[in-house]
């Protein structure tokens, strides 16, 4: 009797605990506002957004796992979230109180406990088939962000939709894109900049208009404003000749970031369309392949500086990340370009463009240009596709830097980042105009992947460098291209999730290999450092088969030949 | 299991323009087992203007993911030699193959379908 009392004392003061935490729980969820995501650096046990901080490092703070001890790193738990097709998982998680969230295709939230996979909830969004289906993206998703005791995700069709974090449940739905005639969803992770949710489309390859990026209220839903990457004011149409805006692709398909110094939100933008015949679209085509800097409140251009100018190889600055460095007094934003090139802006925005403090070059077998102007940002010696004539141009369209980011540890000074190398032979044609801005492919060659010249395959490296001058620490190459995201740690570690399923830690200071362990399938996504009940852990997507991956198959054959492109885990590590 | 390394062999995940059996890629399809029609035999006449037209769509369409005109496997397979029927392989452009293919049925018209397969038919790996 006594036992049996003390059982059930045991029990009531477990529901009781249980409650509290949960309470507790939802209290910082609930307290995760705008504010709170502005001091993301302050909480080392979160990963509260696609970039954890606004700085874009994707750097943890945490070290109970470090150099020392990575040898014993074990898998703690897998949690399986059913198929994924057409691409894998490609989610960057996000861990909030001890719980992670992440996402797999057709834009499928899954809910589940840090410390041990159990699942808490699961979200799958009724997706309209009609309008996805036209997109080569569909139904990819790559990320979550959090707010306000909500989660955010943009869809394939064209919405943004807001899910309670505790419960699983639709808070709101808003449709955003109107994608009846054609499509251009979304498939980047949103971002929460102060009250509103910021997410930007595809559309780069597609011919239609206007590539827009959007700020929506995060709490109601409303869109507050809309920035059309073309054609929305009357710089970009004169930029635009015979009226091509109305076909030109653009989009910002990947998360920005906001520098609160300046009030700013940092976007790169897709590249326009068509992909290749430049005739069709005579002028710069702003303000496709670069960025833009805009007020979040009103989603006003500020600045912008174009990269990659009349873009004649498909070389978006949507991908990457927006790393934010202060430096003798300066503020500086480093961000990769497709093409290979890393420019290096001053975020004190001023009058006219963004100003320019440096270019390096990540890229090693690049032939699309002779250099880019580390003062000017400028082009040098572009080599332009000819119409109906062979060429063989390095990068591919894939790009010599991926979507998938980089990282960049302040105990060492370096950004870490990977370069793919591989090229493409290709044949351009003049194309007819599109009748109608129906969101179709607009695309105007063929092209085959292969080496670049002197080399007997496509390879991969990795690079430590300093980020703004792009100065070389150490770099090691791998046979088969990292494609997913990097981790370094505040253990001295940098986590390298491999194309061949390896996953590798590596002294970030030497880039010595520390330890590695076989995920059994390739990796194309996120990766990130979180604690559960004081634990840290390590948390990678596995998933194989984004349209850059695929390439693999070709330039090597076996063993991604065979790698399953329709599914992926959650891989968890922690030390025993 | 040599069935299952061939299916993923010819698996394609981004928005291709066919999904087909080929020599290249192994021979899994259950369609590409479907020995040669009239339909597909009398592909082989396309002609000069044809194949111009043709070409014209695949680099708009399908280089996405089909590589060197059809002739190279890259994203998809290669198509040159495939050995689904002309009809099947227009059935295929019209509706595609769920989680492999988009239809392409909103973006090209019955008289471009039949271009297109008429061109891959013709395609001599």
């Amino acid at each position: 009797m006594k036992q049996r009392s003390i059982n059930r004392t045991w029990i009531v003061c477990g529901i009781a605990a249980a409650s509290l935490a949960a309470a507790g729980m939802q209290a910082r969820a609930a307290e995760l506002d705008g504010n709170a995501l502005l001091h993301a650096d302050q909480n080392p046990n979160d990963w509260v957004m696609y970039h954890r901080t606004y700085n874009s490092w994707h750097f943890s703070p945490l070290d109970q796992i470090n150099t020392s001890n990575v040898r014993s790193l074990q898998l703690a738990w897998i949690h399986n979230p059913g198929a994924s097709p057409h691409g894998g998982i490609q989610s960057f998680p996000l861990a909030i109180d001890g719980n992670v969230y992440y996402t797999i295709a057709n834009d499928q939230i899954w809910a589940v406990n840090g410390a041990t996979g159990a699942p808490l909830w699961t979200f799958k969004p009724k997706i309209n088939e009609q309008e996805a289906q036209a997109t080569p993206y569909n139904p990819y998703n790559r990320g979550l962000a959090a707010g306000y005791g909500n989660l955010y995700i943009g869809t394939v069709d064209g919405r943004l939709i807001a899910v309670d974090m505790q419960t699983g449940k639709q808070v709101w739905d808003t449709k955003l894109i109107d994608v009846a005639k054609g499509a251009k969803g979304f498939t980047g992770a949103p971002l929460v900049v102060k009250d509103k949710v910021i997410v930007g489309s595809n559309g780069g390859e597609l011919a239609g208009c206007c590539g827009p990026i959007f700020g929506v209220d995060a709490k109601s839903g409303k869109k507050v404003w809309q920035f059309d990457t073309i054609g929305g004011d009357a710089r970009s149409l004169a930029s635009w000749g015979n009226d091509s805006w109305k076909t030109g692709g653009g989009g910002g398909w990947m998360t920005g970031t906001y520098d609160a110094n300046t009030d700013t939100i940092f976007w790169g933008t897709a590249n326009p369309a068509p992909d290749y015949d430049l005739a069709k679209r005579p002028g710069d085509n702003l303000y496709t392949s670069g960025v833009v800097a805009l007020d979040p409140d009103t989603g006003k251009l500020k600045s912008f500086f174009q990269e990659v100018p009349h873009d004649s190889w498909d070389f978006d600055g949507a991908v990457g990340e927006f790393v934010m460095l202060d430096r003798n007094g300066q503020h500086y934003a480093v961000h990769p370009n497709k093409g290979g090139y890393v420019y290096v802006y001053n975020r004190d925005i001023g009058e006219g463009s963004l100003k320019i403090e440096n270019v390096w070059h990540l890229g090693e077998t690049s032939n699309f240009v002779k250099g880019v102007d580390p003062h000017t940002g400028q082009l040098i010696g572009r080599q332009d596709i000819t119409i109906g004539k062979h060429d063989n141009v390095c990068p591919a369209v894939d790009g010599a830097i991926s979507w998938n980011t980089g990282s960049y540890s302040p105990d060492t000074g370096l950004y870490y980042k990977i370069g793919q190398e591989w090229c493409q032979d290709m044949e351009a044609q003049s194309l007819p105009k599109p009748a109608d801005y129906s969101g179709q492919m607009y695309m105007s060659a063929t092209y085959h992947p292969v080496p670049a010249h002197g080399h007997s395959n496509a390879y991969g490296h990795i690079d430590a460098v300093d980020p703004i001058t792009g100065k070389k620490t150490w770099e090691v190459i791998y046979k088969y291209p990292p494609m997913a995201s990097l981790l370094a740690t505040k253990g001295g570690l940098l986590f390298v999730p491999g194309a061949d399923g390896m996953l590798e830690a590596l002294d970030a200071k030497t880039g010595e290999k520390l330890w590695s362990h076989n995920d059994g399938i390739g990796h194309d996504g996120g990766i990130i450092s979180y604690t559960a009940n004081d634990k840290q852990y390590i948390a990678v997507t596995t998933g194989w088969g984004t349209y850059v991956s695929q390439n693999l198959a070709t330039l090597f054959g076996e063993p991604f030949k065979s790698m399953p492109m329709d599914g992926g885990t959650l891989n968890v590590y922690a030390i025993p | 299991m040599k069935t299952l390394r061939a299916a993923a062999g010819i698996i394609v995940s981004c928005g291709a323009l066919l999904l087909a059996g080929t020599v290249a890629a192994g021979a899994a399809d259950q369609q590409a087992q479907s020995p040669p029609t009239a339909a597909s035999t009398a592909a082989a006449g396309v002609t000069d203007a044809e194949k111009a037209a043709a070409k014209q769509i695949f680099a708009a369409q399908c280089s996405w993911c089909h590589g060197d005109y059809g002739m190279k496997a890259d994203k998809g397979p290669q198509l040159a030699g495939t050995q689904m029927t002309e009809q099947e392989v227009e059935e295929r452009i019209r509706n595609g193959k769920p989680g492999y293919m988009p239809s392409f049925r909103k973006f090209l018209n019955d008289q471009q379908i039949a271009l297109m397969a008429k061109y891959i038919k013709s395609l001599k790996p």
